[in-house]
């Protein structure tokens, strides 16, 4: 068995939801047991681990210094295909930017593999989800977050995800 | 002959343009604010005394009372964000190279608000109330153009 990383993803961090979503995440979203925090997906499936090198990562600070960072709020709760929950960041647009960008830069990642014609960023809370979650959520919302920096993160053999390397957005100094 | 048309695509057409052009002229307070700009760096309000009512560039005559004034008043070069907005697409809906930060700034001395770039907004979200400083052109680039002002730098650790 290879015990190589394995996959890798670019996404902002959003720890404002950690409290109204950890517990929930937890039981329903494997990528939380996995070791991923609440987030937006900015990128996934990015590159294999072992081929980011330094001028990738040169270029992705290079590609987020040139960002901002900036305010947003996860307004409400929505859904993919009725199964799907997630929290919807409303502005959308910086998001859609980022990954407009990335797959610029890196023409063979596109968003989930081209599964999807449209990006819609989105912080997953469960993959089966039900009305009595999003009557759980409801309360809490809005979550107002600050986008300030973004994780590389990569997947390793025993199928947990650390970070690899922080991108903050915007110039330094 | 008048005839209604019922099938727009019989009708003959011919392509052509027009050409348009535009010449707009800053006006009197304009020409004395990028005179001003280009040739001393400086930021040109004009007040109104009978309102105490700073404009912010100097205008030709006060908005409320009509009264006619002059290019009287300094202002800046420091001020306060009172709003701003981030653009990540062009007019087109098309994706930016790289984002840009929209600013309502009222400068020192100012009740107007002057709206442009702002610039290095820094590894913190820009505030609504942060302290701007004003960031110019090297005088030997200046032409006496809004452009001469490449826009506003949050001053780090001061607010408005």
């Amino acid at each position: 068995m290879s015990t190589e990383p394995r996959s890798s993803a670019l996404l902002v961090p959003v720890p404002e939801a950690e409290p109204l979503v950890a517990e929930l995440r937890l039981a329903h979203d494997p990528a939380a047991a996995a070791g991923i925090p609440a987030h937006v997906t900015l990128l996934y499936p990015f590159v294999e681990p072992s081929s980011i090198g330094d001028q990738a990562l040169e270029d992705l600070r290079t590609l987020f210094a040139a960002s901002t960072p900036f305010r947003f709020q996860l307004l409400e709760t929505r859904w993919f295909s009725e199964e799907v929950l997630y929290l919807a960041p409303e502005p959308a647009a910086p998001f859609v930017w980022m990954t407009e960008r990335l797959v610029s830069r890196f023409p063979a990642c596109t968003p989930y593999g081209g599964a999807f014609d449209e990006i819609v960023p989105h912080l997953t809370v469960a993959m089966r989800g039900s009305r009595e979650m999003v009557a759980e959520l409801r309360p809490g919302l809005p979550v107002d977050a600050v986008a300030a920096e973004i994780l590389l993160m990569i997947e390793g053999a025993d199928d947990r995800w650390s970070v690899r390397e922080r991108f903050p957005l915007g110039k330094r100094g | 002959m008048l005839e209604k048309t019922t099938r727009p695509r019989d009708v003959r057409r011919w392509p052509g343009a027009i050409p348009v052009r535009h010449r707009y002229t800053p006006g009197v307070a304009g020409e004395v604010f990028f005179t001003a700009l280009r040739d001393e760096g400086v930021l040109l309000g004009s007040r109104c005394g009978r309102c105490d009512l700073v404009y912010a560039p100097s205008r030709s005559f006060c908005e409320r009372c009509f009264s006619g004034l002059v290019p009287d008043t300094e202002v800046g070069p420091g001020g306060e964000l009172v709003s701003f907005t981030i653009a990540f697409v062009d007019v087109d809906g098309a994706s930016l190279e790289e984002p840009i930060v929209y600013g309502l700034v009222r400068l020192e001395g100012a009740d107007t608000a002057f709206l442009h770039r702002v610039l290095d907004a820094g590894e913190e979200p820009l505030e609504i109330g942060e302290h701007v400083e004003v960031v110019l052109r090297p005088q030997a680039e200046r032409t006496g153009s809004i452009l001469d002002i490449e826009g506003f730098r949050p001053v780090e650790g001061l607010t408005g």
